[in-house]
């Protein structure tokens, strides 16, 4: 497998203006991510609200100025690249927002919306039908709104759209958590679909850990910023090693929870704690996780990288 | 089959507010006259020149419905006519103002930075100063007639609109709608013309009409003062400034202009609340 989407060492800081009370700092929203999406996977990216995963998101689709490191997408090193010459690659790589109901401009129609990225690329506009038979719409809502249409109904407009261009890679940022429980399982579904119809790769962000174990073959956990753990979702979300992970799962509601607690809110991404960022909240954390710089993402087992200074080779059987 | 739907539920929403259809009805009237007038008018020579000194200063009668003035000139003959004139210019101001201030303000919230920084401490050195007042000093300095005080007019009026635009576009600027289509490639023009401004366009349009009342007071004001269009032109405030020295015995003369320019700023502010009503896209909802 070829890799499809690769960060090495991707960072994004945003500096702070100084004001008459504050000093100028910087927040590191992204600090030094390595990732690799292979052709016709699905990655999962997982961590709590603010740890920067749709921020990663937008860096790895150029969205938004890269501060460190380099993307490459299609084997292309894409981090410099002038709008201009991004956009004929912005046909293979295409985003699903969270929220539908604000992804959609409120005075287009459906066919307004979908036929655009046909438009602007010069695209044949006659598939417009088949592209909504294919997220199961039929053909009469093209002349509709979107504040005539449900949740899920706009969510499957916006993957229409998306398609519209023939993209290889879809970044799918949280696209089920603005939809109520049932509708999520449909598009769930319609997702899987699709990657399996149209050999699509997928960079999946959710909190919803069942979700992610469903949708992908590979998952991250992110961190304040870092990537603190990835493998194989099904190790990784069956048994974790990386303290964080554990605490994210044990936080998922179930009968006789247990198991390992994080203590507290994550720490301010402005000011991040000296040593392993996890420590202040870490059940497990010893005098080494207090003190110098944060523990490296190493591979600990085949395909599996944590980033803790407690989890050795030998843990792994 | 949509569009007419929107066209009944716009009727609907409309026909439901007394407000709006006094609006309505006000416009609609002094539109009809503006375009009309010169048709319609009982005296047409009385517009301009025709002194008719025998019949000066007559109460309102059957053949003066709203009396004469000095030089014998029946007054609704002028009054319609100057329909045509305050109209004119109060629209004109207001496109004029608005195809200046709506692209600055459109630019300023999109392109952000030393671009947004510069257009809008422009706008507030010409807001820090009451625009009537603005407006009288540029007239003073231009010459005074209709003309400058058109463009002394527009030269005041336009910040508002770059406020509006600015902070429309701004807000718009943070949808996920825009970053969709950055995702599928669009050009920031396009950007621009497809998505920023229609979605920016109602509040712009409540906004001009409500100007197109304010602009034909300030218009009137600045004739009331003699800066604005010269006496014999047919213009309200123009005439209401003569008549004043006629008042109170000649009542006349003043209340029937300043009647006008009463219910025009009164039809254009309703107006632009119905348009409020209707182009609100919460009210499209359910």
């Amino acid at each position: 497998m070829t890799a499809l989407l690769q960060a090495t060492g991707l960072a994004k800081t945003y500096a702070t203006r100084r004001t008459a009370f504050r000093a100028a700092s910087s927040v590191a929203a992204v600090a030094g991510v390595d990732l690799l999406l292979p052709e016709g996977g699905a990655l999962g990216l997982v961590g709590e609200s603010g740890c920067g995963k749709s921020t990663l998101a937008r860096l790895l689709l150029r969205l938004v100025p890269v501060s460190d490191g380099r993307i490459s997408f299609e084997g292309r090193d894409i981090t410099d690249l002038a709008e201009s010459a991004l956009r004929p690659l912005r046909r293979r790589m295409q985003l699903i927002h969270q929220n539908p109901s604000a992804a959609l401009d409120p005075r287009l129609t459906v066919a307004a919306s979908v036929a655009e990225p046909l438009r602007i690329h010069g695209l044949d506009l006659s598939r417009l039908p088949e592209l909504l038979a294919e997220v199961g719409l039929p053909a009469e809502m093209l002349h509709r709104h979107p504040h005539e249409l449900s949740g899920g109904q706009k969510q499957r407009v916006c993957i229409a759209r998306a398609l519209a261009l023939e993209p290889r890679l879809l970044v799918l940022d949280e696209p089920t958590s603005a939809l109520d429980v049932s509708v999520q399982a449909q598009v769930l579904e319609l997702l899987a679909g699709l990657r399996a119809r149209r050999g699509l790769s997928y960079l999946f962000i959710s909190h919803n850990l069942a979700v992610v174990r469903q949708v992908c073959d590979r998952v991250a956990v992110m961190y304040l910023g870092r990537i603190v753990e990835e493998g194989a979702s099904a190790e990784v979300l069956g048994a974790p090693l990386h303290p964080y992970t554990r605490a994210l799962l044990a936080s998922v509601p179930r009968l006789g929870a247990g198991g390992v607690v994080a203590r507290g809110e994550p720490p301010n991404p402005a000011a991040p704690p000296p040593g392993c960022p996890f420590h202040p909240r870490c059940p497990m954390a010893e005098e080494r996780c207090r003190a110098g710089t944060a523990p490296l993402l190493r591979e600990v087992a085949r395909g599996r990288r944590v980033a803790c200074h407690l989890v050795g080779g030998h843990l792994v059987g | 089959m949509i569009l007419p739907r929107r066209l009944r539920l716009a009727i609907f929403l409309l026909t439901r507010s007394f407000a709006s259809m006094l609006g309505i009805v006000l416009v609609t009237v002094i539109l009809g006259l503006a375009l009309l007038g010169p048709v319609i008018v009982p005296y047409p020579d009385h517009v301009a020149g025709g002194i008719d000194l025998a019949n000066k200063l007559q109460s309102p009668s059957a053949a003066h419905w709203f009396g004469t003035d000095e030089v014998g000139h029946d007054i609704l003959t002028r009054v319609i006519i100057g329909a045509r004139l305050s109209l004119l210019v109060g629209i004109g101001i207001t496109l004029a103002a608005a195809a200046i201030g709506v692209p600055l303000g459109i630019l300023a919230g999109l392109v952000g930075g030393p671009v947004r920084e510069a257009i809008m401490r422009l706008t507030d050195l010409f807001l820090s100063v009451p625009g009537l007042v603005l407006a009288i000093a540029l007239v003073a300095a231009l010459g005074p007639g209709i003309v400058n005080a058109m463009i002394a007019l527009i030269l005041v009026w336009w910040p508002g609109y770059v406020r509006l635009a600015d902070s429309k576009a701004l807000s718009i600027r943070a949808e996920p709608y825009i970053e969709a289509a950055r995702v599928a490639g669009a050009p920031t023009f396009r950007i621009l013309w497809r998505h920023v401004l229609p979605n920016s366009l109602s509040p712009l349009i409540v906004k001009m009409s409500m100007d197109v009342g304010q602009a034909i007071l300030a218009v009137a004001s600045l004739g009331f003062l003699g800066l604005g269009a010269k006496p014999p032109t047919p213009e309200w405030g123009a005439m209401i400034s003569i008549a004043r020295g006629y008042l109170p015995e000649w009542w006349w003369y003043a209340v029937y202009p300043g009647a006008f320019i009463y219910a025009a700023v009164l039809g254009f502010n309703l107006l632009g609340d119905g348009l409020r009503d209707i182009l609100d896209p919460r009210s499209h909802r359910g």
